[in-house]
């Protein structure tokens, strides 16, 4: 079973802005580094059509800002990067979502 | 990975593109949608159905801000429009009426055409949603030909105007509208990926804003030979 059959969808989108998030706190990156980032660390398939969508609200949001660099031999790169705006939520949601995680935990487990 | 089919990719762009044409979104902000398809595109291998899904359903999901000046830029191509639909009648009739001698002659179907096509172009400007549905359009249509018909059928006669108001109109409505017409309104799809450059005027904006004047002439040039 691929990761992208094992994760109901429902949890990628509720989870997807935190990991982009996370994914820019090591530094600029573009589009597809960050879908194959994310499919590599086990999230399965990350289409481009459920990351730019995301990364528009991000950039709308203050959160993430973006620059066009010239690509080498193709298409030019649109690099994003975290503002420290996004910084702040970044570390605001990584924390929310531990607790949210252990509780689930401690909820699912009856302990 | 998946194999790109060229006819199957640009057909996929073209709707991405009229589907945000439609939600009136700015074209430097579809450009910047287009160069990021193209870029995931090209990095991944797969083709824009299989990134993005269908392109109408992807278009509709980007967090883009439609243009607001729609309305302000279609009521600004008004006046000049306007002043040069008024120049093309009047310069003619005055090169007519010097030819002849006499003052100008303005039919009242003519004055009344006129009016109409004004209001005609104001509330396009000002009703352009409600105008383009066919329901509204078809009577708007309808009740011009028929006020058009009634004039020419049973208003004969009409205005005489002094030789020089009638050729100043002809004059300033002609500057009115090569000047109102110089801008260039369009809204190209600009690739972020590429230099800005300067854009040249293409030829609809040359029609624009020289079809009037060009037309005029003509007709001028005929006033004087008949």
């Amino acid at each position: 079973m691929s990761a992208e059959q094992e994760w109901p969808s429902e949890w990628l989108r509720g989870v997807l802005q935190l990991l982009v998030l996370r994914q820019l706190a090591d530094g600029p990156s573009h589009g597809y580094a960050i879908a194959t980032a994310l499919t590599e660390a086990g999230y399965g398939l990350i289409k481009g059509g459920t990351l730019y969508p995301l990364l528009g609200r991000l950039e709308q949001a203050g959160l993430v800002t973006t620059q066009w660099l010239p690509g080498e031999g193709g298409p030019g790169r649109k690099s994003f990067e975290l503002t420290l705006a996004g910084r702040e939520q970044l570390a605001d949601d990584a924390r929310r979502w531990a607790h949210f995680a252990e509780l689930t935990t401690s909820t699912l487990t009856g302990r | 990975m998946t194999t790109t089919h060229p006819t199957a990719d640009q057909k996929w762009f073209d709707d991405f593109i009229i589907t945000l044409r439609a939600r009136s979104i700015p074209g430097t902000q579809i450009g910047e949608a287009l160069a990021e398809v193209k870029e995931f595109c090209a990095d991944s291998g797969q083709s824009p159905l299989d990134a993005f899904g269908p392109a109408r359903e992807y278009a509709e999901t980007l967090p883009l801000a439609p243009r607001t000046d729609r309305r302000e830029a279609a009521l600004a191509s008004l006046p000049p429009t306007i002043a040069g639909l008024i120049a093309m009648m009047a310069a003619p009739a005055a090169v007519r009426a010097w030819r002849h001698g006499t003052a100008v002659d303005v039919s009242w179907p003519l004055v009344i055409g006129v009016g109409l096509a004004i209001l005609v172009g104001l509330a396009t400007g000002l009703l352009p949603q409600q105008l383009s549905r066919a329901r509204v359009l078809v009577p708007v249509v309808l009740v011009f030909a028929i006020v058009l018909g009634a004039a020419i059928a049973f208003l004969p006669g009409g205005l005489t105007m002094p030789l020089w108001l009638a050729a100043a109109l002809g004059v300033v409505g002609t500057i009115i509208h090569v000047l109102g017409n110089a801008a260039d309104r369009s809204d190209p799809i600009v690739d972020p990926t590429m230099p800005p450059r300067t854009r040249k005027r293409d030829w609809v904006v040359w029609f624009n804003m020289l079809g009037v004047p060009v037309a005029t002439l003509l007709f001028c040039l005929l006033a004087l030979l008949r």
